[in-house]
Formats: C-alpha cells, sequence, structure tokens
C-alpha cells in the first residue's frame, strides 16, 4: 500500500516536473511573439492534446515503445520510465494552456510598458515570471493533477505490475475487477484525499 | 523666426490599422521644445501619433527622427489606462528605479509622492490605488526614469478636479523649471492652454496645423479646429 502510493507520488511529480519545465519557456514564448501563423498553430494543438485521451496516448506510446526502431531499443515498455513519458505528454498541454491565456492578458496589457522601459529580454522575461508566479504553480499543480488522476495511459505502457509500475489509479482498477471492494475503496479515499489537497493548495494560490 | 530645436520631426507618417483601416494619412510635423498639446475629437488618432512618436508602434510608411541632443530612452510615456506592476506603490518605483537607463537623480521619489498625495499609500498593493491614484503613480514612475520628454495620453482623463489641478500643477513645473519637454493630448481646454507652447490640431488621421499656443486659441487657422474651438465656446 505505501509503495503503491510511493511509486505513484515519484512517477507523477517527475512527470509534472518535467512538464512543467519545458512548458515555461513554451508559454514565456507564446506569450512574447505576436500574431504569427506558427504560434496559432501550435496552440490549436496544444488546445486538443489539452482533452487527448489518456488511453489514446497510452496506446500511441505502447506501439512506439513496442515497434518503433530509436524507442523500442530503449526498452521502456512496462517500466516507470514509460509511465513517466506517458504523463509528461499528457500532462505538458494541460500545463502550457492552463497558464497561457491569464499570461497572455498580462504580458499584452504590458508590452508598450516594457517597451517604454527599454528592457533587455532576461529583464522582461525575469518581471513576467516573477509577478506571475501564482499562475505557474497553479498550472504546474493543475498538471500533476492530471498526472494523478489518469488511469488509462499508465496501465497500458506500465503494464500495472506489482511492486513496480502499479500505482494508486491502477490498482483501484484491479482491486475492482477482482472484487477486493474494500480494499478498492481504501486506495479510492487515499486518492480522493491527495486530490483535495491538491485543489485546496489550487485555490490558496489562485485566492493571492 | 522660430529658433526653438525639435525634439519630433514626423515625416509623412501613415499608419494603417487592422482591416486596412487608415489612423494617420501622410502626417508631417515638427514639435517644438517646451510645451505641445495634441487636440482632436475622439478617434482624431491622437494616441496613434503618441504611439509612433515615441516608438512603440511602427508607422506602415514615413519617419520620426527624433532631435539631435535626444536618445529614445529619454523618453517616458504616461498612458491614459495607467499601467503598473503587481506589487506595491514603493515596489514600483524601485522597479523602475533598477531597470532605468538614465541613471543619475532627476527626481527623487520621496518629493513626487508627497506632492501629489500618496506618500501615506506607500506600501498599498498598486492594483487597489483608486483611479486617480493610479494615474498618478504612473506619472511618478515616469519620472523616475529621468526623461527629457514627457508624452502623456490624456493624463487626466476620468479623474477628478482636484487631482487634475495637482497633476496639471506638477507638468507645469516640471516644464517651466526642470525643462522637461511636455508633450500631451488633452480634452480639457483650460489645461491645454495652460501647458501648451503650441498646439498641434488633429482632424481625421491628419494634421490640420501647427500654431503658437496663445495664437490657436485666440483663433485657429483650420476649419477643424475653429469648429473644435468653437464647439466649447457654445
Ligand atoms: N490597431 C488599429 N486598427 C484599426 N483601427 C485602429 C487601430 N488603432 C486605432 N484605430 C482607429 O484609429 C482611430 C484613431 O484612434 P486613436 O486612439 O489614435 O484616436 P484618439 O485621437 O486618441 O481618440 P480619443 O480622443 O478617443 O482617445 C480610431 O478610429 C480607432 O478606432
Ligand atoms: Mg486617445
Amino acid at each position: 500500500m505505501i509503495e503503491i502510493l510511493l511509486t505513484t507520488l515519484k512517477v507523477s511529480l517527475t512527470a509534472s516536473f518535467i512538464a512543467f519545465l519545458t512548458a515555461v519557456p513554451i508559454i514565456l514564448w507564446l506569450t512574447n511573439k505576436k500574431h504569427s501563423f506558427g504560434k496559432r498553430v501550435i496552440l490549436m494543438s496544444l488546445t486538443m492534446a489539452n482533452s487527448l485521451p489518456p488511453v489514446f496516448v497510452g496506446l500511441v506510446l505502447y506501439l512506439l515503445f513496442s515497434y518503433a526502431g530509436f524507442f523500442k531499443e530503449m526498452e521502456l515498455l512496462f517500466t516507470q520510465s514509460a509511465m513517466v513519458t506517458a504523463q509528461v505528454v499528457l500532462s505538458f498541454p494541460v500545463i502550457v494552456i492552463s497558464a497561457f491565456s491569464s499570461i497572455r492578458v498580462y504580458v499584452d496589457e504590458r508590452t508598450d510598458f516594457f517597451k517604454v522601459l527599454h528592457l533587455s529580454k532576461w529583464e522582461r522575461l525575469k518581471i513576467i515570471m516573477v509577478e506571475n508566479v501564482a499562475t505557474f504553480q497553479v498550472a504546474y499543480l493543475v498538471g500533476l493533477g492530471r498526472c494523478l488522476s489518469e488511469v488509462g495511459a499508465v496501465m497500458i505502457v506500465g503494464g500495472n505490475i506489482r511492486g513496480d509500475t502499479r500505482v494508486l489509479t491502477s490498482s483501484i482498477v484491479l482491486e475492482t475487477s477482482r472484487g477486493n471492494i474494500d480494499q478498492a475503496v481504501y486506495l479510492g479515499l487515499t486518492l480522493l484525499a491527495i486530490s483535495i489537497v491538491l485543489s485546496m493548495t489550487i485555490l490558496l494560490f489562485q485566492k493571492k | 523666426m522660430n529658433m526653438k530645436n525639435a525634439i519630433f520631426t514626423a515625416q509623412t507618417l501613415s499608419l494603417i490599422g487592422d482591416g486596412g483601416y487608415q489612423i494617420l494619412t501622410d502626417l508631417t510635423c515638427d514639435l517644438e521644445e517646451g510645451g505641445t498639446v495634441i487636440l482632436g475629437h475622439n478617434g482624431a488618432g491622437k494616441t496613434s501619433f503618441l504611439k509612433v512618436l515615441a516608438g512603440l508602434v511602427n508607422p506602415s510608411s514615413g519617419s520620426v527622427v527624433l532631435g539631435k541632443e535626444f536618445s529614445s530612452q529619454d523618453i517616458a510615456f504616461v498612458f491614459q489606462k495607467p499601467i503598473l506592476l503587481n506589487r506595491t506603490v514603493q515596489q514600483n518605483i524601485d522597479f523602475i528605479v533598477r531597470v532605468r537607463r538614465n541613471k543619475g537623480q532627476g527626481f527623487l521619489a520621496d518629493e513626487l509622492l508627497e506632492r501629489l498625495g500618496l506618500s501615506q499609500k506607500k506600501q498599498h498593493p498598486a492594483a487597489r490605488l483608486s483611479g486617480g491614484e493610479r494615474q498618478k503613480l504612473a506619472l511618478i514612475m515616469a519620472l523616475m526614469l529621468n526623461p527629457k520628454i514627457l508624452v502623456l495620453d490624456e493624463p487626466t482623463a476620468n479623474i477628478d478636479l482636484k487631482t487634475e489641478s495637482e497633476i496639471e500643477s506638477l507638468l507645469f513645473d516640471l516644464k517651466e523649471e526642470k525643462g522637461v519637454n511636455i508633450v500631451l493630448t488633452t480634452h480639457i481646454i483650460s489645461q491645454a492652454k495652460r501647458l501648451a507652447d503650441s498646439v498641434v490640431y488633429m482632424h481625421e488621421g491628419m494634421v490640420s496645423e501647427v500654431t503658437e499656443g496663445s495664437e490657436f486659441f485666440k483663433m485657429p487657422v483650420s476649419d477643424p479646429a475653429r469648429k473644435y474651438i468653437n464647439s466649447f465656446l457654445g
């Protein structure tokens, strides 16, 4: 039980962290460059990816890890790394989309102001990041939430191996199908508790 | 004859906006040292002209030349809707002081805060200030840049008479005592009279006349300006 919880946290924290670190520069780039075609395309794809069904992402990664030369050689299938990869793919667009619109409003309102000040690129980025810390924090937590709650992708690429790739969501599925309802409810409540703590933290940051 | 130096020389400026809308048309004029007030009806192109002058917007054609003794870092801009950072009044000012290019000690923040009645509000979050207070803070922040040219877009729109006259007399002193060049738009004629060494009248994206302040308010030369002034006389 503790092991399942630790694996869950380890995988999802790692995945959301990687996704976040990748998302931040993309968000800054998206809000900084004005109306370009490439930017619109990327935004549209991310908006669509935002609602990708986890099962589908799992399936695509499964195929990649099983058959595609380079990915196959890395022998990722049924490892925690595979689960991390799946969750990165799932949470990255969620993080970008969640932070993008409010940071864009912030930047648009202040473009002229920054220009008058002749800020260097770095000074500009710094002030945008500092002034939007709360938004970034919320975006990260939303991404983490997506990682913790999904089950489709981790089951397919992780394989739900006991003591290795079994996480809260996948073991709930398993215990329920086995008829171990007590155990499933117990795990379910644990997941619920985590998600409540997460939501409350988000609310706290949003209020700031 | 006119012996004043130009701070801005606009040469055949055109600006085309979204949807092909012609905002400025073939605009040529010199703005001279001292106080320049740009007048004109809503939509005449005043804000757009200011932004092109200050280099915030690139013209579609034509150019703006800055007077020899100035650099683009000598320009400060006070926007019609004040732009502030999400932090306290004092921290907003500190930020400007930290990033400004013209170092030196031109203006003292504390004096300006005192003069505009904001010294009690230093620790207030800027977002919580009233409209007039935000406008004053934006002006103080602009001055912390130690500008030689202060561009203001309706700095006293939507604020009460007391605040209006506080800002107005500060601008007057800046111009007369500190030698700061002022370029400002306003819809308040008394303010224009007080601050204008010369008036630029804009109509439909064009400048219909540039006239010395005292002359303008006696008798504008161009038709649109005459109508505008007459509408105030009733
Ligand atoms: N980016 C843009 N695209 C299209 N039209 C624009 C754009 N910016 C401004 N305009 C139009 O150009 C005209 C001039 O706008 P501007 O804001 O310069 O007027 P103004 O003289 O400052 O008016 P006001 O006194 O109301 O502030 C307006 O009709 C406005 O709708
Ligand atoms: Mg305007």
